[in-house]
């Protein structure tokens, strides 16, 4: 019986202590990651959303397909930039597509995506011209 | 694991993530969660059509919960072949009886990690089918909907998103293992103060 208490003894102690624990990492983790959510609010815009501009969110998942129609940079402009045909390609994520063209540049996919995304992309729609506000009447 | 089916969701679309949802929900540890909030960023991209992939995704995620309900429900006689009458396993049938039916609710999007224990218990411990689908249901909807919705709301920047609700299902989960060591710690105390 004292064994079995023991035991139990054990187990309270050991989920407390595993929960305080939890509670300690995943809190601060949330703290930092509240922090950069906080920095990003929704994007302002239409739905489905306008294109893409920040090539910083491009990931070496995407396949480049994707990436053409979030950014609006045809798929072909993509393809020549890489020096592969779409044929057989366009189902492949960025990391597979280095892995077999380019082997031993290990990155060198995103990067020329990156770069010739910002080559082609469309130019920002203008502002409106301001309008300068009368003076109210006194 | 997560970019390789992030590859494939864009793909093949709504069907690939039903799968994956549901064989999430049969208990097989997959990032559910961070693809169902990309699926709301894709869709808002365009990608995918919002009403097919949340009505597959519901469908699907709640035929595998459905579904380890019922590995419970069968396995109820080995599990009572082993603890059967003693006070332990009385004592977690009433308290699931008690508490069942908001563990089912909260753990389909808010503890996720407890999902699969509590479907398993929900039919080991025969608590009654009809009212766990209610439950389930309700859960996967705000999952499905609030999670994905996120997605939607943030679009392209729903990585963020992501990073923040994982850490804080961390952070749930260990509330929940504190509360319950500090609840049997005191009804501990309590027998021994009344032996």
């Amino acid at each position: 019986m004292p064994n079995k208490n023991s035991k139990q003894r054990i187990i309270i102690i050991g989920l407390t202590i595993l929960g305080c624990l939890l509670i300690i990492f995943f809190g601060l983790r949330s703290f930092r990651a509240f922090q950069k959510f906080d920095r990003h609010g929704p994007p302002a815009g239409d739905f489905p959303e306008k294109l893409e501009t920040d090539v910083e969110r491009v990931r070496d998942w995407m396949t480049i397909p994707f990436i053409s129609r979030m950014y609006g940079v045809p798929e072909p402009i993509l393809y020549d930039a890489l020096g592969i045909s779409p044929e057989d390609n366009h189902k492949k994520s960025l990391r597979d597509l280095n892995k077999e063209y380019f082997p031993e540049n290990d990155g060198i996919v995103i990067e020329i995506v990156k770069t010739t995304l910002l080559a082609n992309q469309s130019p920002p729609t203008p502002l409106p011209p301001l309008t300068p506000i009368p003076p109210s009447a006194p | 694991m997560s970019d390789f089916l992030l590859t494939q969701i864009i793909n093949y679309g709504a069907p690939l993530l039903g799968i994956i949802v549901f064989i999430g929900g049969l208990g097989i540890p997959l990032p559910c969660t961070l693809l169902i909030i990309a699926a709301g960023a894709f869709a808002r991209q365009g990608i995918l059509d919002w009403q097919i992939t949340s009505i597959i995704s519901i469908v699907s995620v709640i035929i595998g919960d459905s579904l380890s309900y019922s590995f419970g429900f069968y396995s109820r006689e080995k599990v009572l072949s082993r603890f059967s009458n003693t006070p332990q396993w009385l004592q977690a049938e009433q308290s699931f009886q008690k508490w069942g039916a908001l563990s089912i609710f909260f753990s389909r999007f808010l503890v996720t990690a407890i999902a699969l224990p509590v479907n398993l218990l929900s039919g080991t411990t025969r608590f009654s089918f009809q009212k766990f689908l209610v439950y389930d249901i309700l859960g996967e909807v705000v999952w499905i909907f609030g999670y994905g919705g996120l997605g939607y709301l943030f679009g392209s920047q729903w990585e963020v998103v992501n990073e923040f609700l994982s850490n804080f299902g961390g952070v749930t989960l260990g509330i929940v293992f504190f509360i319950f060591g500090v609840r049997q710690a005191w009804n501990w105390n309590l027998i021994r103060q009344k032996a």
